[in-house]
Order: structure tokens, then C-alpha cells, then sequence
């Protein structure tokens, strides 16, 4: 199978030292937020990332991306490196990566139309004007969902769904190979985002769209994603088939994601104690295990070498030392 | 039987504003006993909180007017208490907690003085009590080290800490009910299992009732005995909590239940609910949830059906219950 994006030791380290005063007294502070991740995005698949706030994720997005810069790794799109290209380079890569929002009230022009905001992508990637323009604007409105009637609308004359559509159409108008998307139904409410995910994965098929999912909830991602890797303050966890993360997840802390994630079917089900503590940003972090001061299944290595993610199985990858 | 704890009958709740009259809630009424756990569920706008603010008449009058209904608690209308009189109840008899913990502290004053009032205030301690009291309430909600944390400001805690300092100022003053408004939301989901553990084992050790409102069906199935489900401030079904997962009545239930994306679904399409939430202002005719609803018939655009018992233990306000 050809992968379509590989992503290779990518790391992102934001410097929070300050200025020489407190860096005198306090030494440097480096937040490893993104710390030497690799996965592989097949062609016309979904690739899911699961994790809590500050684990990395969306800082993951960005690289990939290229909205910031990478400390270090590399990324191959259709076998490129393209952390290295040019910024010129960057624009026709854009070409290829579109990227979708979480929030359709801040990623949309509140003065643009619906018109201009999809047809911008139109014109300056397909390359479009006039009436070949708001043509293929309503070809892309319809197929979200949305119709030629509110092509002169402005944002805040849609619902929130609607908001995430024209930024799902906007993200199309490019005809992307690979997209994005970073949390798009996170804000809606679950009718809306039934509509918004069955939307997604339609188009997903029907164009044949390789993605990398990133969302908090693993409802969400079981529903879209083939594979699913699962980060933690900035390092990868785990990474397996969908099937396989939810039936026989080996990451303690994957499980314990399951287990805190609620379902209906928690009415009649026993919960499991939860993970105590809380998330630690990684700042100046230790070469250890970055779940260690919270993991139920700790030993005395995991404070002194750092696992690192290995094949248990074929296809399925974890970063522990007291996995099976 | 003991007369119920609180008792909710046909609230209404209108907002006049410059476009019209809103009804955020209309013709409400539940019921909680002691200890017992009522959740509220419904997406945004269907009116949950403003029921919970409406409890304990934190909805702000004028624009908002309680157009009718009474609001029983421990046999005394809540709607006919004087100012002053509410506020020995408010904190002291009820207590809330709201969703994002960041706004509601203060924060310019240290978790401390922010607990230790509820102390001075309602049971009349002195700072000095009162300063025992909070290290014993920080320690209670399973804080680490209450003395040093006392003397902390809101910004120098985590988003999980910071919704312990706030139930912990909650129970403070061991309430006979606590209403939770979105407690969780903000939080990630290992910390909101810690934060629903720590309800449940409060609620057992001070046999409080507890109103828990979320838009999350998941998280209101872990925690309570009793759901209502609301939509367009309607209070469309309620029902025994095994009873709703099971046997769910209206068809709004029916289509949140389905519209949960699972694993298990992934080569099916969700069932999504068509259309969007009524305009509250100009509510359509007859039950609210016909223009989306599947099974909607003439009667449904003509009648609004009332909430009535379907079978033991559920109630639904539909003309054509069940599956």
C-alpha cells in the first residue's frame, strides 16, 4: 500500500525561557509539545489522532501543514520531503493540503459572502473567475449540502453545521489529496454533528480523500477513522487499526481513555477506577515514560528509559514497557 | 411516600426582548427526592440551564419574567421568597456549580477566601473556624496539600482543580441539593471520570440530591437515576434511567440515542436529525419537534401533547410514542 504522507521524528519545541533575566534563574525552558512522532497516512484512508488538550495534536496539524515551523523530522507527501521546500513551494502544496476547522465561527470571514469565501480557493488554485467561479461554488456548495440560494449570505446568517459546511466546501475547492481536519465537529451539538460526520464520511468516499482526523473524542474518531494513534504530552502512545484500539488496546493509557470515554452504553456497565492525577506538560521533560507519575502498571524503568514505540503486533504499535 | 425534595410544577420561563417574547422554558415540572440523582439533558438552547438558574432565581429579571409555575422545596414555594430570603438559601440549601470553573471564582481573591466566605456568611464562623473548615472541604474533594492550596489563586490551578475548589465551595455549607450545570464540559476525559467519581462518592457520604445537567447522554448515564430530556424548552421525556436506554418514547430520545457515533457504526450512516431547532420566538404550532420528526401527523402540527405516563416509570409528551 502506498502511504500518501509519511511522518517521520517530527518534533515541535517551543522556547518559554523568556528573557535572560529568568532564564539566568531558571534555566531554559523547552515545552516539548510534538517530540519525535512518526505515522503513516495510506492513500484514501483516515487517519485518526485521539488525545487530551495539550498532548499535541493540533500542533501536529500545523506542522504537517507547514502553518509552523518543525524543530525537527521530516515529512513526505507522495514520497517529497516538504518540510524543507521553500515557502514558494509551500503555496502549490497547499494546493494538495487543505485543512478544516474546529471552529466555524472564528475560521470563517465574518465580512466576506459564502461566494468569496469558497471562491477564493477557486480562483487562485483552480484558477477560475467569473461565471466559471460561482459556478463551481455552487457545485461545491451543493456538495455539502448547502444550495445556490445562499451563495450571497454571510456567515452569520448560517447555524453552526452549516458554518462547518461551507468551511468543509471551502477546503474541497482546492480538490486536495490529503486534508486536515482539527476537531471540525467538536463544537456542535450531537443531531448537528451526525449531520456534519455522515457528511464527512460520504465525501471521504466518494472522492476518495486520504485524512488525518484529529479529535478529543473517541466516539467521533471509532466512527471515521481506519487507524488511530493515540498521543500523550506530545509523545505517540499508540497506533493500530480501529478495530484494534477499541477491542484490544495494550497502551495502559489508551485504556484508560475507554474506559473515562462515556457512552450510552455506560448505564449498565461497571466503570473502572480513573487515572489518577493530571496531565503534566512536557517542559524540560525527563527521559522517562511521559505517563509514568499517572500509569497503574508503572515499573521501576519506566522512570529511567523511555519506551519506544515498536510493533507488538502487525500493524499494531505501542511505546510501553509493560505492554502486552 | 415522602413528599419530594423540590418539586417543579409547569414552569415557565419567558425572555422579553427588542425581537419578541422568547419561552426558554415552558410548562416544566419534575421532581427530585432526597439523595436522588435527576440529570437534564438536551442540545444548545433547549432550555436546561435556564431551568437550573430558575431554581434558584439567578435568571436575571428584567428581560427574563417567570411567567407561571411554582417551585416547591421542602414544602415552601421558592417563587414567593423575598430577596433576603433567598439568599440563606442560595449556597446554604442549594448550591450550584457552572461549567467553566475560570469565570465563576473570582479571581482576585485566594481559593480560600473565596470558600471561607460561604463559611462567614451562611454559618456565621469566624475566620479563623472558617479557615479549619475550608482545609477540611479542600481535603474533602481530594485536593493535595489544603493548606498550601488555600493561599492559591484560581489562575495558579488546572481546569480540574479549579471545578474541585468549585464543588468544594459548593458543599461547603453541606447543601440539600446541587445543581451541577455542565460541570465537565470543559474538561478532558480522564479528568471528568476523576470529577464524576468525586460527585458520586459526595453525594453518598451527604445523601444530597443532585440535578446534573449535560448535553453529553454518555455521562448522564454513568451518573443518574432519573433523566429528563429537554428540547426547545420542553420537557419531552422523562424517565428511569435503565428504562430510557432501553425503551426510549418520543422520538426526539429515539433520534439523539441514534445520532451518537459509535465504532460499531462505522459502515452505516448515522442517523441524523433533520433540519435545526425551532426559532424560539416563532415556535412552530403543536409539538415543537414535528417539522423534524419522523412520525409527525396532522395532530401533532394542531395539538401539543402533553406529558403523560406511557408506562411504569417513563413519561414522554408524544401523540405517537415508541419505536
Amino acid at each position: 500500500m502506498m502511504s500518501l504522507l509519511e511522518v517521520k521524528d517530527l518534533a515541535k519545541h517551543f522556547d518559554l525561557s523568556g528573557g535572560w533575566p529568568s532564564r539566568l534563574i531558571m534555566g531554559r525552558q523547552i515545552l516539548k509539545a510534538v517530540d519525535r512522532i512518526s505515522f503513516t497516512v495510506p492513500e484514501g484512508k483516515v487517519f485518526g489522532l485521539v488525545g487530551e488538550s495539550g498532548c499535541g495534536k493540533s500542533t501536529t496539524a500545523r506542522l504537517i501543514t507547514r502553518l509552523i515551523t518543525a524543530t525537527s523530522g521530516e515529512v513526505y507527501f507522495e514520497g517529497r520531503e516538504i518540510l524543507s521546500l521553500p515557502n514558494k513551494a509551500v503555496r502549490e502544496l497547499r494546493k494538495q493540503i487543505q485543512m478544516i476547522f474546529q471552529d466555524p465561527y472564528a475560521s470563517l470571514n465574518p465580512r466576506m459572502r459564502v461566494v468569496d469565501i469558497v471562491g477564493r480557493p477557486v480562483r487562485i488554485f483552480g484558477g477560475a473567475t467569473g461565471r466559471r467561479k460561482v459556478e463551481r461554488v455552487v457545485e461545491l456548495l451543493e456538495l455539502v449540502g448547502l444550495n445556490a440560494e445562499q451563495l450571497h449570505r454571510y456567515p452569520h446568517e448560517f447555524s453552526g453545521g452549516q458554518r462547518q459546511r461551507i468551511g468543509i466546501a471551502r477546503a474541497l475547492a482546492a480538490n486536495p489529496r490529503l486534508i486536515i481536519a482539527d476537531e471540525p465537529v467538536s463544537s456542535l451539538d450531537v443531531s448537528v454533528q451526525a449531520q456534519v460526520l455522515n457528511l464527512l464520511k460520504r465525501l471521504q468516499r466518494e472522492l476518495k480523500l486520504s485524512m488525518v482526523f484529529i479529535s478529543h473524542d473517541l466516539n467521533v474518531v471509532g466512527y471515521l477513522a481506519d487507524m488511530v494513534g493515540v498521543m500523550y504530552a506530545g509523545k505517540m502512545m499508540e497506533i493500530a487499526p480501529v478495530e484494534n484500539i477499541f477491542k484490544t488496546p495494550m497502551h495502559p493509557y489508551t485504556k484508560a481513555l475507554l474506559a473515562a470515554n462515556p457512552t450510552i452504553a455506560s448505564f449498565t456497565s461497571y466503570l473502572p477506577p480513573s487515572l489518577k492525577g493530571e496531565i503534566t506538560m512536557p517542559v524540560n521533560p525527563p527521559v522517562a515514560c511521559r505517563l509514568e507519575p499517572r500509569c497503574p502498571i508503572r515499573v521501576e524503568k519506566c522512570r529511567s528509559i523511555e519506551p519506544l514505540l515498536e510493533a507488538k503486533q502487525s500493524g499494531h504499535w505501542v511505546a510501553c514497557h509493560e505492554a502486552k | 411516600m415522602a413528599p419530594p425534595l423540590l418539586d417543579i410544577k409547569n414552569l415557565s420561563v419567558d425572555f422579553h426582548l427588542k425581537r419578541g417574547v422568547l419561552t426558554a422554558v415552558q410548562d416544566l415540572s419534575l421532581s427530585i427526592s432526597e439523595g436522588e440523582t435527576f440529570g437534564i439533558v438536551g442540545e444548545t438552547g433547549c432550555g436546561k440551564s435556564v431551568t437550573a438558574l430558575s431554581i434558584l432565581r439567578l435568571v436575571p429579571t428584567p428581560p427574563a419574567r417567570i411567567a407561571q409555575g411554582e417551585l416547591i422545596f421542602e414544602g415552601e414555594d421558592l417563587l414567593r421568597k423575598t430577596a433576603r430570603e433567598m439568599e440563606k438559601i442560595r449556597g446554604r440549601k442549594i448550591s450550584m456549580i457552572f461549567q467553566e470553573p475560570m469565570t465563576s471564582l473570582n479571581p482576585s481573591l485566594t481559593v480560600g477566601t473565596q470558600i471561607g466566605e460561604c463559611y462567614q456568611v451562611h454559618l456565621g464562623h469566624s475566620k479563623k473556624v472558617a479557615r479549619d473548615c475550608t482545609e477540611n472541604v479542600l481535603a474533602m474533594v481530594r485536593l493535595p496539600t489544603p493548606k498550601t492550596l488555600a493561599d492559591r489563586y484560581p489562575h495558579e490551578l488546572s481546569g480540574g482543580m479549579r471545578q474541585r475548589v468549585m464543588i468544594a465551595m459548593a458543599l461547603a455549607c453541606e447543601p440539600k441539593l446541587l445543581i451541577a450545570d455542565e460541570p465537565t464540559t470543559a474538561l478532558d476525559v480522564t479528568i471528568q471520570a476523576q470529577i464524576i467519581e468525586l460527585l458520586q462518592e459526595l453525594q453518598e457520604k451527604f445523601k444530597m440530591a443532585l440535578i446534573f445537567i449535560s448535553h453529553n447522554l454518555g455521562v448522564v448515564a454513568r451518573l443518574c437515576d432519573r433523566i429528563g430530556v429537554m428540547y426547545a424548552g420542553s420537557m419531552v421525556e422523562q424517565a428511569e434511567k435503565k428504562v430510557l436506554f432501553t425503551r426510549p418514547q418520543h422520538p426526539y430520545t429515539i433520534a439523539l440515542l441514534n445520532a451518537i457515533p459509535r465504532p460499531e457504526l462505522r459502515d452505516e450512516s448515522l442517523h441524523a436529525i433533520p433540519g435545526t431547532v425551532c426559532n424560539l420566538f416563532d415556535p412552530p404550532p403543536g409539538c415543537k419537534f414535528h417539522p423534524r420528526c419522523v412520525k409527525a401527523q396532522e395532530i401533532c402540527r394542531a395539538e401539543v401533547p402533553r406529558l403523560e405516563e406511557k408506562f411504569p416509570d417513563s413519561w414522554a409528551s408524544c401523540h405517537f410514542p415508541g419505536a
